[in-house]
């Protein structure tokens, strides 16, 4: 019906004022419940030289296989190594290389869906080659790649920046391609406005809010293959334990220690569920075409 | 003879369009063939045909936003084409267009002051108490108030929101302007106001437009010449009062013959334009309007009709346009 | 028109969450066969007023005021016999025919579907009868074409669809809310045309929403003219055209462009239609009227009979003056 047609859409509305923006933000339940997990476990994660002094990597044979209790909040491992220090360092490892590996895909998405969906040059082989690599399941390319470079946290964050930015770079190229055609956009076309203008002016600030969403749920992703991986022992080495190392550590010890690989598990899931939640929220309030199209 | 401001010649555009299926083989769709024309300055073209029969594409090739397949444009004498990139660039600001939708040609997130000035900016001016000073004058040529400059577009009317994008299409003090059915969506009484106010600055800034409609009760007040376009080719041509007197084409007669009547006493005083137009993928053979038309022999389904002079100032393609313009 | 109205609106009122009015006292009748139209501007209440009458507006509307239909008021029935009586007793076409029919079934299936929901028939003979409805809405080859999906049909054959289905019941009304504003003007006057054909044939009673008065020329019998939730003047097409008594109808003549005469620079009325959240005192359109004097500002003119068949709502209208009335 006409009237809803002639209404100014929610989009446009959603994307008039950062403060409209702000305020649907806080409105939305999925964003804040994302917002508050998350932002607990970098804040603690950050915080984490103040809440304990513990050396990660602390032997006290005395000490194993406690389980957790006022003096050992996570408890200790097989060679009595604080669980809790262990944990949050693991922390700064796995957030640090999921967060690598966003900015990566920040980068190397917008360049590339930039190239393909604007300049339209190397579209089809850019897009051929992203087709390829995303036929494979993420994680197992993921491994695949990290098996051919060798175990570090470098592998990690390239194999996963290797796997996500095909996706990130498709989102980028897709909103893109529909900016592009936009009224507004050809009118500074049409005025003489240089390339680097139009894109900056005109067509990213209409490709942020698909990026942001997609960047959050890459986020949790990487988050979660790099626990993968580490548990295969394709990331970092063992003396900084990151999550997925202290699962694969533990996992011997199930039984009699179920501790050690729920409590980094429950770390992951947080932070996966935090991030999934927030990128939902965000995509509510910043995109509502695609929750429509999904 | 004076070069004509705009003068556009043999202008083609195909654009390959996927089959029904990914099985199926690539098609072209013919969408603006050999369209030529010439546009004097303060003058006004009206260019008029039912939707998708390529008269945005026209609009857009002339403006070099699309490459055309073939043909040529000429801006003061100098083919637009074979120009270096960033000479066209600069020349840019003296062609603007002015879009249907005035919702759609806003940047949602910029203000109104550099909504119309984006096209300064585009050429490398840089914000400025004078360009501000600029803006409000603009915004006063075209019946809004400098109170309006840092408002964003969504607090405006259609019919506002279309001032503005008038206003961002004179900053650059252009000579020409396509209004791509720039007055269709406003409704009625709005609609007069802007297309009042497109003729007033036309007299004041010695403008040309080339205007893109359907409707041609809106187009006769506006136009010097007329150029009714079906299926890609322009159909007939010709100054205005002589078309409205008595359209050539068959088909530039139909549509006229469909525009509603301006009194209930002149009722079913006209002859109605049967079927749908074609798709333009798939043009019936000869004359593209044949299916359609009254006055089709054989000759018309084999072969094309060339657009040609029929009198001194108008032409028309159609095989028997002498006859059909005998009565 | 002495007969009783088929469909007789009394002082209808639209509001929103109790912050903003569509519809304000809007009052009219449709005799049977008759074709009205409604004509104003953008957002002055058309499609609400239209929406009220099929009782499809969202739940958040508050309606008030009576609409009778052959002597039942539709807004006492329940629910569930309002839903008969739409679809059976009145039809609705919408502007936008492809929103309007389902793209995952094809129209033989949509319109064969909305036959047999009034009234119950082998699919053979509901196809049959689609065949028929297609033929009468003058769609080509309708037997092949009760076989394609909406989105193999162009936008004027899917109106036509539309039409056919809202026929499928044989309606004594019918309400079409800009049902040609989409369409090329080949395509409408094709429309407009079927639409007055519908009419002699069948007797079909029509409620016709425009914004364009060519339109109204064209077809209609009588004019209800709109303007920000009010209905402003309401008068026969001949009248009005002719002896225009609201200055908004006056405005709005003037500044339709016309193909006859002398391609004369566009009246235009000043200014734009108030946003119907903040309405101006007074009458509604002083701010935009050339004849607007004080009095206007005192209170909202109410819709008056200056003949029998035309009533307006202006304290300035000629018909009035004319009488030495007020
Ligand atoms: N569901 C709704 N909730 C709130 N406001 C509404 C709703 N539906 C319509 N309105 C408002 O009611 C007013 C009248 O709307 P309506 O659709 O009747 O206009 P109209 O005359 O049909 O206009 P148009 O010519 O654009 O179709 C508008 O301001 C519109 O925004
Ligand atoms: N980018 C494109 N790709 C394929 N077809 C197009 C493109 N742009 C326009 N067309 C087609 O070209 C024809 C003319 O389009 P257009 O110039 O927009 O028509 P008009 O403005 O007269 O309604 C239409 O059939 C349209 O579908
Ligand atoms: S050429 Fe033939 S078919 Fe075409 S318009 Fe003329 S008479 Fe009609
Ligand atoms: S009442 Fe006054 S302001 Fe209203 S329309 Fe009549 S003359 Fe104009
Ligand atoms: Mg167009
Ligand atoms: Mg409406």
């Amino acid at each position: 019906m006409t009237a809803i047609a002639t209404e100014p859409s929610r989009l446009a509305l959603a994307l008039g004022s950062t403060r409209t923006w702000l305020k649907r933000l806080a409105a939305n339940r999925s964003f804040l419940l994302g917002a508050i997990l998350f932002g607990s476990i970098c804040l603690v994660t950050l915080l984490a030289p103040l809440i304990t002094s513990v050396d990660p990597n602390a032997l006290s044979v005395r000490n194993r296989f406690k389980p957790p209790s006022e003096i050992y909040l996570f408890g200790t491992d097989n060679l009595g190594r604080d669980m809790l220090s262990r944990v949050l360092n693991g922390a700064r490892l796995s957030l640090g290389i999921g967060f690598a590996v966003v900015i990566l895909n920040a980068v190397f998405g917008v360049l590339l869906g930039a190239i393909a969906g604007y300049y339209r040059r190397l579209d089809d082989l850019l897009m051929r080659i992203a087709d390829a690599l995303m036929a494979f399941p993420a994680v197992l390319l993921a491994i695949g790649i990290a098996a051919a470079l060798g175990p570090s946290a470098a592998t990690a964050i390239i194999a996963l920046a290797v796997v996500y930015i095909p996706r990130t770079a498709r989102v980028v190229r897709a909103s893109i391609l529909v900016a592009r055609e936009l009224d507004y956009v050809q009118a500074a076309r049409a005025a003489g406005a240089r390339d680097g203008r139009i894109l900056w002016h005109h067509i990213m600030p209409n490709c942020m809010a698909p990026l942001i969403v997609q960047l959050s749920f890459v986020f949790a992703y990487a988050v979660l293959s790099e626990a993968v991986l580490s548990f295969l022992g394709l990331s970092a080495p063992p003396t900084v334990p990151s999550w997925g190392v202290l699962i694969a550590e533990g996992r011997t010890y199930l039984r009699e220690a179920a501790w050690l690989t729920v409590i980094p598990g429950i770390a992951i899931a947080t932070t996966v569920l935090g991030l999934n939640l927030l990128g939902d929220g965000l995509r509510d309030v910043l995109d509502p075409r695609m929750k429509v199209e999904q | 003879m004076t070069t004509p401001l705009l003068s556009v010649d043999g202008l083609s555009k195909e654009f390959p369009v996927a089959g029904d299926n990914w099985l199926a083989p690539k098609q072209t769709l013919r969408a603006v063939q050999s369209v030529s024309f010439e546009l004097g300055s303060r003058q006004t073209l009206g260019l008029v045909g039912e939707s998708g029969c390529g008269k945005s594409t026209t609009g857009r090739l002339i403006l070099q936003l699309i490459e055309p397949t073939s043909g040529s444009v000429r801006f003061n004498g100098r083919d637009l084409a074979t120009m270096p990139r960033e000479e066209l660039r600069q020349l840019r600001s003296s062609m603007q267009i002015i879009f249907q939708d005035p919702q759609a040609s806003l940047n949602p997130r910029h203000r109104v002051e550099d909504l119309i000035l984006e096209p300064l900016y585009a050429q490398g001016e840089k914000p400025s108490a004078r360009l501000t000073n600029y803006a409000g004058e603009l915004l006063d040529k075209v019946g809004l108030s400098r109170r309006h400059l840092s408002r964003f577009p969504h607090e405006f009317s259609g019919g506002q929101r279309q001032r503005i994008g008038i206003a961002r299409a004179i900053a650059s003090k252009p000579q020409l302007i396509v209004c791509d059915e720039a007055v269709s969506a406003l409704d009625v009484s709005v609609q007069a106001q802007v297309i009042n106010l497109l003729q007033d600055l036309q007299d004041e800034l010695g403008l040309s437009y080339l205007f893109i409609g359907h409707d041609l009760a809106v187009v006769r007040h506006i136009a010097d010449t007329m150029a009714i376009m079906y299926l890609g080719r322009i159909v007939e041509m010709g100054p205005k009062r002589e078309f409205y007197g008595r359209p050539l084409h068959p088909y530039a007669q139909a549509l006229l013959g469909s525009v509603p009547v301006s009194h209930p006493s002149k009722r079913h005083s006209r002859k109605r334009l049967e079927g749908e137009i074609p798709s333009p993928l798939n043009p019936p053979t000869g004359c593209h309007f044949h299916p359609r038309c009254r006055f089709a022999r054989d000759i018309c389904k084999q072969q094309v009709p060339q657009l040609r002079s029929i009198s001194p100032t108008r032409q028309a393609a159609c095989h028997f346009a002498e006859e059909i313009a005998a009565g | 028109m002495t007969a009783a109205p088929l469909l007789s609106v009394r002082d209808l009122s639209v509001s929103f969450n109790d912050r903003f009015t569509a519809v304000r006292e809007a009052s009219f009748d449709i005799h049977p066969g008759e074709l009205v139209g409604v004509v104003g501007e953008s957002g002055s209440g058309k499609s609400v007023s239209a929406l009220a009458v099929m009782g499809l507006l969202p739940p958040t509307a508050k309606v008030t005021g009576s609409i009778h239909f052959q002597g039942r008021d539709l807004l006492a029935l329940p629910r569930r016999e309002l839903r008969k009586l739409r679809g059976r007793d009145i039809g609705i076409i919408f502007q936008e025919p492809m929103t309007s029919l389902n793209p995952v079934f094809t129209i033989g299936d949509q319109i064969a579907e909305a036959i047999r929901v009034h009234s119950p028939m082998s699919k053979k003979a509901a196809w049959d009868r689609a065949t028929e409805l297609l033929e009468q809405v003058g769609v080509p080859a309708p037997r092949r074409r009760l076989l394609d999906y909406p989105h193999q049909l162009s936008g004027g054959l899917r109106q036509r669809v539309m039409i056919a289905i809202a026929l499928s019941s044989s309606p004594k009304l019918l309400i079409a809310d800009e049902p040609t504003t989409a369409l090329d003007v080949t395509i409408q006057a094709q429309l407009l045309d079927l639409l007055n054909k519908l009419r002699q044939d069948f007797g079909t009673a029509i409620l016709l929403i425009t914004h364009n008065m060519g339109v109204m020329a064209e077809v209609a019998d009588r004019v209800v003219v709109m303007y920000a939730s009010r209905i402003v003047e309401q008068a026969s097409i001949f009248d009005l055209f002719d002896r225009p008594q609201h200055p908004y109808t006056s405005g709005l003549l003037g500044s339709t462009p016309e193909l006859d005469g002398e391609a004369h620079r566009l009246r235009t009325i000043a200014g734009a239609m108030p946003n119907p959240a903040e309405l101006p005192p007074g009458c509604l359109f002083a701010p935009r009227c050339p004849k607007a004097v004080p009095a206007c500002l005192e209170m909202q003119p109410p819709l008056l009979p200056v003949t029998p068949a035309q009533s307006a709502a202006c304290i300035r209208a000629p018909g009035l003056a004319s009488e030495g009335a007020r």
